[in-house]
């Protein structure tokens, strides 16, 4: 099978290259991560930007296991990856047009739920430790990537877990004032495949000397705090140094629809989160969304499913459904950002600078695009087109 | 030995040597990056040029005559009729069934193989395009096909393709995955299908 799906592809790029005016050497800004179409292997597209006009660009394969290709961590041009198979972390660089492996470490865990920097240099990442009896144990990892060693590793068991809700999710993870600062909830299986989350999230703070308990924070506004990280962002610091976070309830992550999605703030210097902050965005806009990405001045841009438009998990994914609204953290205001609609679950698909807000999107016509909003005019245009063996657009990443 | 494309093109000629066909079939089945060392530059939209050239050409091509047509015409319709008449020879209906709990149980036949999981049983009817089934499984198509489930709905199957099928509530409604839609399912689902199907 694989060889196949291999020979198919190669059959693609062959044609491709046999069309091709001249080798270019590019300097790439960008990387998008290409779901490709007819089940072909993911490729990263390297670009020098994301204009309309760019002409050049260059496509790495990946392998051919697609599930997790999406899944690493990515730095100023080096890419991290973990993998569920063998639990090694992986370090690779872009050098050109190739991806170099650098370096490995062992890990035990194979699986990360959510990883923050520490610094320039220092990883930290948790992984859930479903042990028997200890469900509610989590894996603090702190790697230097720079060297490649586990600066240090902690297991914690985290408090509050029931009979009924003992599977433990770690959603965000930060470092502030020499803490450790984890929230997390619990969730129980639903049926075969199903899930549900609890009604509370929990904030732990932790001495990171001691890696004991300092404080734990109950909120009850939400659930299903972060996600996934290394798959879609869930929180971000702005230019002052606060945090904020949002939580995830819907049915592609927390699976408690009945609770909002909403946007919680954690100040510079403080642990616990303010109680008096909260933005609701379910009650805003009627949908849960997923996903949230720090724009500038105050504002974050998320992407919100629509509920009248799936009908459960048999479509979720691939139905074009998916709204971009840009909000305002200090007021709450929320605006629609007037894109085509987008298809694909948890994408990492949105990168702004000052003047623009950049988002990568499958539409309806089966055209991939990066569209563009200006944060002045508010008026959207088009930026560079994707190739069309595109299917799903499920990252795009500066490299500086 | 690195990988490259020189020894992909070999691999796909079937002129690779032995040390060689290891190391590409380690890198087909690898779930790292280790990806070849020549890539491509791809122009952009290169695919609707493409497109545009094959019209142009078309375009260009100089009249056949009515008797070269009807001589390749022939051709085609007897290569058809021996094609359909071999394709009726060979379909078949078969029923498989997986008794065990927790174990998954592996099936190879002529035209697909299947994997299904505990509890689960799969009526895979070809001649009369059916599916009957209870449970999840895997099947890796070695032909293209279409099935109709018991809704009435049309399941196309293509060769070389991996689909993952469930009747559990937990979906909605029947789900005929390919491996890649299962990477847009939450997290927690994606580990337990991994679970039960290791392959996958």
């Amino acid at each position: 099978m694989r060889r196949l799906i291999f020979l198919l592809y190669f059959i693609s790029t062959f044609l491709y290259s046999c069309n091709q005016t001249a080798e270019k050497n590019i300097d790439s800004n960008f990387v998008l991560c290409l779901f490709n179409k007819d089940e072909s292997p993911t490729s990263f597209l390297l670009v020098e930007s994301l204009e309309e006009e760019e002409s050049a660009s260059v496509q790495i394969p990946l392998s051919t296991s697609r599930i997790r290709e999406r899944e690493y961590i990515q730095k100023n041009g080096f890419f991290y990856r973990l993998s569920n198979q063998t639990s090694v972390f992986t370090r690779y660089q872009l050098q050109g047009s190739s991806l170099i492996l650098l370096d490995s470490l062992q890990l035990r865990n194979p699986n990360f739920e959510t990883v923050s920097w520490k610094d320039e240099e220092n990883l930290l990442a948790v992984s859930r430790e479903d042990i028997a009896e200890r469900k509610s144990q989590a894996r603090v990892y702190q790697i230097n990537v720079k060297e490649m060693t586990i600066v240090r590793e902690d297991t914690i068991i985290l408090p509050n877990a029931t009979d009924e809700f003992w599977a433990l999710h770690v959603g965000l993870v930060d470092f502030a004032k020499g803490d450790l600062w984890l929230a997390y909830s619990f969730f129980k299986s639903k049926g075969k495949y199903g899930h549900t989350t609890s009604d509370t999230t929990y904030y732990a703070t932790i001495n990171y000397d001691s890696f004991q308990l300092k404080n734990i924070q109950k909120e009850t506004r939400s659930t299903y705090p972060g996600g996934f990280n290394i798959i879609q962002s869930y929180s971000f610091k702005d230019k002052k140094g606060d945090y904020y976070f949002m939580t995830n309830p819907g049915i592609a992550l927390g699976n408690n629809v009945k609770l909002p999605t909403a946007i919680f703030r954690k100040k510079k210097g403080q642990h616990l989160v303010d109680p008096t902050y909260m933005i609701n965005i379910s009650e805003s806009i009627g949908n849960h969304a997923y996903g949230i990405w720090y724009v500038s001045d105050g504002k974050a841009v998320i992407r919100n499913e629509q509920k009248q438009l799936y009908t459960d998990f048999s479509n979720f994914h691939s139905v074009y459904q998916f709204e971009y609204r840009l909000v305002d953290l200090k007021t709450g205001v929320i605006e629609k950002i007037h894109f085509p609609l987008d298809k694909g679950t948890q994408k990492e698909n949105v990168w702004s600078d000052d003047n623009y807000i950049y988002a990568a999107i499958d539409d309806s016509n089966d055209e991939h695009r990066v569209w563009k909003y200006n944060l002045q005019t508010k008026e959207v245009s088009k930026g560079i087109k994707l190739p069309n063996t595109t299917s799903y657009t499920v990252r795009l990443d500066y490299l500086k | 030995m690195e990988i490259n494309q020189d020894m992909l093109l070999k691999y796909t000629a079937g002129q690779c040597s032995e040390d060689e066909k290891l190391l590409v079939e380690k890198w087909l089945d690898n779930d790292s990056w280790d990806s070849i060392d020549d890539n491509r530059t791809v122009a952009e939209e290169v695919g609707q040029t493409m497109w545009n050239n094959v019209s142009i050409d078309t375009a260009k091509t100089k009249r056949i005559g009515w008797l070269a047509v009807a001589a390749a015409a022939s051709i085609v319709f007897l290569c058809g009729i021996s094609f359909l008449y071999f394709k009726y020879e060979t379909l078949d209906s078969r029923y498989f069934a997986n008794e065990s709990f927790d174990q998954t149980k592996f099936f190879t036949e002529d035209h697909y193989d299947v994997l299904l999981s505990g509890n689960s049983n799969a009526s895979i009817d070809l001649v009369n395009n059916k599916l009957i089934f209870s449970g999840d499984f895997i099947i890796k198509p070695k032909r293209n096909f279409t099935l109709l489930d018991a809704d009435h709905n049309t399941l196309i199957f293509k060769a070389g393709r991996e689909y993952f099928i469930s009747d559990s509530p937990d979906f909605g409604k029947i789900v005929v995955f390919q491996k890649s839609d299962l990477a847009f399912l939450p997290s927690n689902m994606q580990i337990k299908i991994k679970e039960q199907f290791r392959s996958i």
